[in-house]
């Protein structure tokens, strides 16, 4: 072949097969290409060095290879999404800088054409669906360095940036068109992947419909980390932040985004006790240490048992259940037995553990509250209330011991979408479980017709944040409590009713002189249909689907005396 | 040791296949190193129309103990 080319290839990935390809093809081309391979992970030494292999290979065209997950890992981490605008805008402007100084150092010591790949923008970010709501979300950060990588090369015919993301984007869309279909009929995605679009918009419907999951409940052999704790102990288990082991702790990074983010995780694993701990506790690549688990359940019980105790201990519903467990025999004997846990289906392929936990649907939110993201840390609070219970001997003390403040205001625009959200959420202290969404709220407030009220509850050990909710219809001297609930988190201190006491006081100032309300029941609310009898109102009239209530002497509402009252205006 | 199989071994390594037996191990011929042990596995995914896992790779022995897991998969 006459035509011959000298390329060098650098990366901060394996390059040497993606020369050999160069090679074969180049020579279908009858192009001669000799390919010089920088050692891995070694662009930044070798572009410095002036008598590298890389300047020793003279080459024509260079082709610089960076993979944005090797090289910003920390982007990837949903702490760094969730901070300022600012600090995510520096570390773009650091990536651009020192790429552009990779540049500029192998421009100045040889005359070779540049190419260098953007970066993949990433479909699963760890924010999920909200991602692109966030003022700087990952892929918006990986956007601004590719576009900030474009002006660079504008004016400079030494360089080039290859469309690596486009390339990708490029082989997914080969399997999603059908040329054939869009030609006839239209169609723009094929037949097949319907389904698979269809499955992504459910990361939105399900939040839509309040369908979403609250609680990942992890096995650890196997998955957590690879090998049995009881067999390799902690220094035979798999788990390391380099190397094919990698993957479990890939596994357990995404795990604690998701923590981060407000979802409950919860371990279901057939050990010894100790055994397992002491890997969780002290294994030094481990990222989820015991402290992130709500419950844990090592032992030798049958795994459904494990799940509905922990459905019970954290008091949320079965459906509110994602199992995820290597072993197929554990996932049939939950799918059998408890059809409304979610049972993730967890490849063979342990590498493949990272994309099935992304591909998995059900945990994304449509707004990410202040109390999502401190829910995990109310749960530890909790633990020290159940501590502190166990050292009383009758309810009354120890819930006087917690010295409980309840905060009653009005909805603002703040608090409107936890508002909703508890609406959406709450099922069994829920007087008429009427669901609203967020602009419902705002209409009704704007009407004038409608007072709505937003509970706080804070005790010594923490602040619970916004829990209850009451909406109130407005007549001339009366007025109807459409709604009043309160989060599962604060039952069984009394303080649903020191927040009616809040509410009815701030209607006795408008000058309401009747208060009525309703009880609607549904096979989840059944055990509170007497709070409003046990609260002093009477009973007005009823039927099979609903019993009304009403208060005319308000002198008759009971009060706690150990719980604090504010209310806000 | 089917045809198939060795043929496409064959071609991944670039070695004849009289150089290659049930007890060829990968690092025994020079010409099967690191890189080529996943061009190799590449190419038998492909013959096969097959995946393997990560653990099944980690597993790989020699071309025999290959050519039995292949046929377990295959059944």
């Amino acid at each position: 072949m006459s035509t011959q080319i000298h390329i060098a290839l650098l990366g901060n990935c394996t390059t040497n097969y993606i020369g050999n390809a160069l090679k074969e093809i180049c020579s279908n081309y009858e192009i001669l290409a000799e390919i010089y391979n920088a050692p891995f992970n070694q662009y930044n030494q070798e572009a410095l060095s002036p008598d590298s292999g890389l300047y020793m290979s003279g080459p024509e065209l260079t082709i610089i290879l960076l993979e944005g997950k090797y090289l910003f890992p920390d982007w990837y981490d949903i702490k760094t999404i969730q901070s300022d605008k600012e600090y995510k805008l520096q570390l773009i402007q650091n990536a651009f800088n020192s790429i552009e100084l990779l540049i500029e150092s192998i421009h100045s010591k040889m005359n070779s054409k540049i190419i260098i790949n953007n970066f993949l923008v990433p479909y699963h970010t760890p924010l999920g669906i909200l991602d692109n709501k966030n003022c700087l979300g990952l892929s918006r950060m990986f956007k601004t360095l590719n576009l900030k990588l474009e002006e660079l090369a504008i004016d400079k015919d030494y360089l080039h940036i290859f469309d690596y993301n486009g390339f990708c984007s490029y082989a997914g869309r080969k399997n999603i068109e059908d040329s054939k279909l869009s030609y006839f009929a239209k169609c723009v995605v094929s037949i097949p992947f319907a389904k698979e679009l269809a499955t992504e918009y459910m990361r939105f419907i399900l939040p839509i419909k309040s369908k979403n999951k609250k609680c990942l409940v992890l096995d650890l052999d196997n998955t957590l980390w690879g090998g049995i704790a009881g067999e390799d102990g902690i220094s035979g288990i798999k788990l390391d932040t380099d190397g094919p082991s990698k993957r479990f702790y890939d596994l357990q990074q995404q795990i604690l985004n998701l923590y981060h983010r407000g979802i409950i995780l919860a371990v279901n694993s057939k050990n010894n006790y100790e055994d397992a701990i002491d890997i969780i506790e002290n294994h030094p690549h481990m990222l989820l240490r015991k402290k992130y688990f709500s419950a844990l359940k090592i032992n030798w019980n049958d795994k459904a048992s494990n799940l509905k105790e922990i459905a019970k201990e954290l008091n949320i519903g079965l459906d509110s259940l994602v199992f995820f467990d290597d072993n197929q025999v554990e996932r049939e004997l939950i799918k059998l037995t408890l059809p409304e846990v979610s049972v993730v289906e967890v490849p063979k392929d342990s590498s493949k553990y990272v994309q099935a936990l992304q591909e998995y649907i059900g945990f994304e939110q449509l707004d990410i509250t202040r109390e999502d993201t401190k829910r995990n840390q109310m749960y530890e609070e909790n633990k020290k209330r159940l501590e502190l219970f166990r050292q009383f001997d009758n309810l009354e003390d120890y819930l006087a011991s917690l010295q409980t403040n309840v905060t009653v205001e009005y909805a603002n625009e703040f608090s409107i979408p936890r508002l909703a959200q508890l609406t959406q959420k709450t099922n069994q202290f829920n007087m008429t479980v009427h669901r609203y969404r967020t602009e419902e709220i705002k209409s009704m407030i704007e009407s004038g017709n409608y007072l709505v009220f937003a509970c706080s509850v804070s005790d010594r050990f923490g602040d619970s944040g916004i829990v209850g909710v009451c909406v109130v219809r407005l007549y001339s001297a009366a007025a109807f409590i459409d709604a009043f609930l309160l989060s599962c988190r604060v039952l069984g201190r009394n303080v649903e009713f020191s927040f009616l006491n809040a509410v009815v006081e701030i209607l006795r100032k408008k000058g309401c002189e009747k208060i009525y309300s309703k009880f609607i029941p549904t096979s989840k609310n059944k055990a509170n249909c007497d709070f409003y009898r046990n609260a002093g109102f009477e009973q007005n009239c009823s039927n099979e689907q609903e019993t009304e209530f009403i208060l005319k002497d308000f002198k008759k509402l009971k009060k706690i005396k150990s719980i604090n009252i504010s209310a806000g205006e | 040791m089917d045809k198939r199989f060795l043929d496409t071994v064959s071609k991944a390594l670039n070695t004849a296949p009289e150089y290659l037996n049930a007890n060829t191990a990968p690092g025994c011929l020079p010409v099967w190193d690191s890189l080529n042990h996943w061009v190799l596995v590449a190419a038998l995914e492909e013959a096969y129309e097959i995946e393997f896992t990560m653990e099944e790779v980690a597993g790989f022995k020699n071309l025999g103990n290959i050519y039995s897991l292949i046929n377990s998969k295959l059944i």
